[in-house]
């Protein structure tokens, strides 16, 4: 296979990578202000992206790539950052991580959109399905590997997903898109920006999506589970209807407010199977529509008071509410932010901040999941950070000291330090080291919650033996101790390599040790606890590469790769692992002014996922797959296109959720898309 | 004929402060004609400035790193994508005769001096003279006639 992969990147080189040389050569400054305003302005030819300069693993998914990606949603657009795996579970669920620890409920991954956290309080998690907007407004999203759990904040352990959308300045006017495919059933997204006043803009947005089941095959399930699945329909469908806002003010000289909004409804079908005490199965089957909805509110007042000084206060609510088979939640969250930023002296560029989160949930129990709490519980979190860059010399050498305080109700005082130092050689070579310490503060499920994981039948030694998971009220939260190395080169102006060397040294790692045993409901079964405690630990190391070639003026290449080392001895009750390879090549080729062409192959490793019952693990097998785009400008506010997923492999296996959930496979899949600007 | 835009949006820049008329204080100075830009992707373009003059003077083209460095600016251009630097850079410049350019929407509104818009494939400028007149420089009129949009 690999040799197979090489000789068609080899041809794809061949074929495109045909030099052209620039032809204007004209000066510009020699002409009128009269004639500048005549000249025509060609698109802006293909040009590597600059490299961060911030002593970090960033990568910056730009508006640009969104665009020609063709993604609908966020999490299809976060597959080929380096580092990042992206495995996509049924039609609307998703396991994405960084640098290991995979899962639908992956908890080491912070994910925020203009500052408002995404992360689930109650699983530590990301509901990617419901995390949405109009991605033709999206202005960037930065993903950052590695803590930074000193500027965001706990459970930014082993990365963090910032999603920035534009200002509404930059969004005015009508914007109208409609497709249609096979997986990708029918999208459709309309925005509408307009000029409130002499110093207001504002734009209003609505899209919607429904999306076809992937498919499952009986092979993925042992085959026991399996056959008394075979009556069961296994339906994963998926429809998403959002509306939203955003007014951008000014207020004075210096000082902005801006105030956003979001409302969405979700509805999705799903199948899972539960523990049963009823034989001969001992499982439950279900097969369900579910729904989620949520509504958001955002202000965000920004205010230099000198050129050297600038605060912003920011506050936010938040409701989301999800109502699945098996369980049921609404959480709302009051949010208060504030940050300080002010150069002191010549060589200190200090930002400080405190905030205070509120979070009232609601948890609807269920035979399969229980609270040793109230059904609604209440937490705070207060935290205040502060962060030193400081220049040791000039344009050459910067260290950057920071550290967040937290107290969580669940763990009380935390500390997360970070030391960055940052190496500018020359304008072509630049080295940054860090250190840093970060925390994944427990989720309500690990403090108070128990969720039946397992029915063992009864048998002639032992009665049927009912197994659940238990939540801890002593559960700590688990620790980060990570190291990086960074090293950007730029060798010419078309070429550019951005690398990371990291090692993650992980402490105080969930597992589920035998606890009590209880006897009162024998002899019909008994039950056994198994619960959380933070005993275990482990290591992982790994390289991260982003190459960027701009071979001619029309035409770029991208490869992304990462490697990844597990070491984690025993099994644990967590995914650890993270495929060993992953590498994405990319081509983006203007063909003409009117004609893109993009292309994705990725090939991504073995992965592991978890079953939660047992805690054994599987082996997802290797895969990789090519996207492609065509994208016509049909006339200047007219642009067809046509796209293509994970085509030249059969239906794959990506990843597959760690509860009660059956797999599906991701199949080639393609839809066609217009946008309207006016 | 066409050229890209950065190239473009450098040589209007110049263009402006060609037609603008300076202090008396600042003429009498004889020191370069400093424009400064915020935005890596213009380094080339401005550096093409380098062997221009305005009036008796050469012109320098300086890239910036911080708000901190603008006081040494006779003009600054600051690129689309730094607009969070706009805050601290509109209270730097305040009531200063340093002539503000950019291609961030909405910047004339926002107190800047002049924006540039990209609209079907060619370049247009608004103008804020409200913030002008109180800078203490002056936009010649045959600038002002070109200017799609005038904020008096």
């Amino acid at each position: 296979m690999l040799k197979l992969n090489v000789i068609f990147y080899s041809a794809l080189l061949a074929c495109f990578a045909t030099s052209i040389a620039t032809a204007d050569e004209s000066n510009s400054f020699d002409l009128s202000l009269q004639e500048l305003l005549n000249v025509e302005v060609t698109s802006v030819s293909k040009q590597k992206q600059p490299l961060s300069n911030s002593p970090a693993a960033i990568y910056v998914i730009t508006s640009e790539h969104i665009r020609n990606s063709g993604a609908t949603s966020i999490p299809q657009v976060l597959r080929d950052v380096p580092g990042l795996h992206v495995g996509q579970i049924d039609s609307q669920k998703w396991a994405i991580s960084s640098r290991g620890f995979n899962g639908r409920y992956n908890n080491k991954l912070l994910v925020l959109m203009d500052g408002r956290t995404l992360y689930s309080p109650i699983f530590s998690g990301v509901y990617w399905e419901v995390q949405d907007t109009l991605m033709a407004d999206i202005e960037r999203i930065e993903v950052i590997r590695g803590p930074s759990a000193a500027m965001w904040g706990a459970n930014a352990v082993n990365g963090v997903i910032n999603i920035i959308t534009k200002h509404s300045a930059d969004t005015s006017g009508g914007y109208a898109e409609l497709g249609a495919g096979d997986y990708e059933q029918g999208f459709a997204g309309f925005r509408y920006g307009s000029t409130l006043s002499d110093n207001a803009t504002s734009r209003v947005y609505v899209k919607g999506h429904s999306r076809d089941s992937l498919e499952y095959n009986s092979q993925d399930l042992d085959s026991g589970l399996a056959e008394q699945l075979a009556t069961v329909d296994k339906d994963n469908d998926w429809m998403h209807l959002q509306v939203g806002g955003r007014v951008d003010m000014e207020l004075d000289t210096g000082t902005s407010l801006m105030l956003s909004s979001d409302v969405y409804r979700t509805e999705m079908q799903q199948t899972s199977y539960y523990p049963s005490l009823v034989g001969p199965s001992y499982r439950d089957f279900n097969s369900n529509d579910i729904s989620s909805d949520g509504f958001n509110l955002l202000s965000k007042l920004t205010k230099a008071l000198s050129p050297t000084s600038q605060y912003s206060l920011q506050a936010y609510y938040d409701y989301a509410k999800r109502d699945d088979d098996w369980y049921g939640f609404s959480s709302e969250t009051v949010d208060v932010d504030f940050q300080h930023q002010l150069l002191v002296g010549q060589n200190h560029n200090i930002i400080w901040g405190l905030g205070y989160r509120f979070i009232q949930d609601d948890f609807d129990q269920s035979t399969i999941i229980v609270s040793s709490e109230s059904e609604s519980t209440r937490t705070n979190l207060w935290s205040a950070f502060i962060r030193d860059e400081i220049t040791l010399v000039d344009d050459e050498l910067w260290l950057t000291l920071a550290s967040r305080f937290e107290h969580y109700d669940y763990t009380g005082f935390e500390v997360q330090p970070n030391a960055r130092l940052m190496w500018q050689l020359n304008k072509k070579n630049n080295l940054w080291a860090s250190v840093a310490r970060a925390i994944r503060t427990p989720s309500r499920i690990e403090n108070n919650l128990s969720v039946n994981s397992q029915i063992i039948p009864p048998s002639v030694q032992s009665p049927l033996v009912s197994i659940w998971v238990a939540g801890n009220e002593d559960y700590k939260s688990e620790v980060i101790i990570s190291y990086e190395v960074g090293y950007r080169f730029t060798p010419a102006k078309k070429w550019s390599f951005d690398s990371t060397i990291f090692y993650n040294d992980y402490d105080q790692l969930r597992n589920a040790p035998a606890g009590a045993t209880d006897f009162s409901t024998f002899p019909n079964y008994i039950s056994q606890y198994l619960t959380f405690s933070n005993d275990l630990d482990g290591y992982n190391y790994g390289f991260e590469l982003s190459s960027q070639w701009a071979a001619t003026d029309t035409i770029q290449f991208k490869v992304n790769y990462s490697f990844t080392q597990n070491e984690f001895g025993v099994s644990q009750s967590q995914n650890t692992d993270a495929p060993e390879h992953m590498i994405s090549t990319m081509m983006d080729w203007s063909i003409s002014d009117n004609v893109d062409f993009n292309l994705v192959w990725r090939v991504i490793d073995e992965a592991y996922v978890l079953n939660i019952n047992d805690l054994s693990t599987k082996e997802i097998d290797s895969y990789s797959g090519v996207d492609l785009g065509l994208h016509w400008k049909v006339k200047p506010d007219v642009m067809l296109s046509a796209f293509g997923k994970n085509l030249l492999h059969p239906a794959n296996l990506e990843f597959e959720g760690e509860s009660y959930q059956l797999p599906y496979r991701v199949g080639p899949s393609y839809y066609i898309k217009a946008t309207l600007t006016f | 004929m066409a050229q890209n835009a950065f190239e473009l949006k450098a040589a209007l820049t110049y263009n402006f402060a060609k037609f603008t008329q300076w202090p008396e204080a600042r003429l009498n100075t004889s020191s370069a004609w400093k424009i400064c830009f915020f935005g890596n992707q213009y380094h080339d373009s401005f550096m093409g400035l380098s062997d221009k003059t305005l009036g008796t003077q050469s012109v320098m083209a300086i890239e910036l790193s911080g708000i901190s460095q603008i006081d040494q600016c006779d003009v600054v251009f600051v690129d689309t994508n730094s607009r969070e630097l706009t805050h601290r850079l509109l209270v730097a410049v305040d009531n200063k005769a340093i002539l503000t350019v950019s291609d961030i929407t909405g910047f004339a509104m926002q107190g800047g001096m002049i924006e540039i818009v990209e609209q079907d494939k060619r370049l247009y400028f608004k103008v804020n003279m409200q913030v002008v007149a109180k800078s203490g420089l002056t936009i010649s009129s045959q600038v002002l006639k070109l200017a799609l949009e005038v904020k008096r």
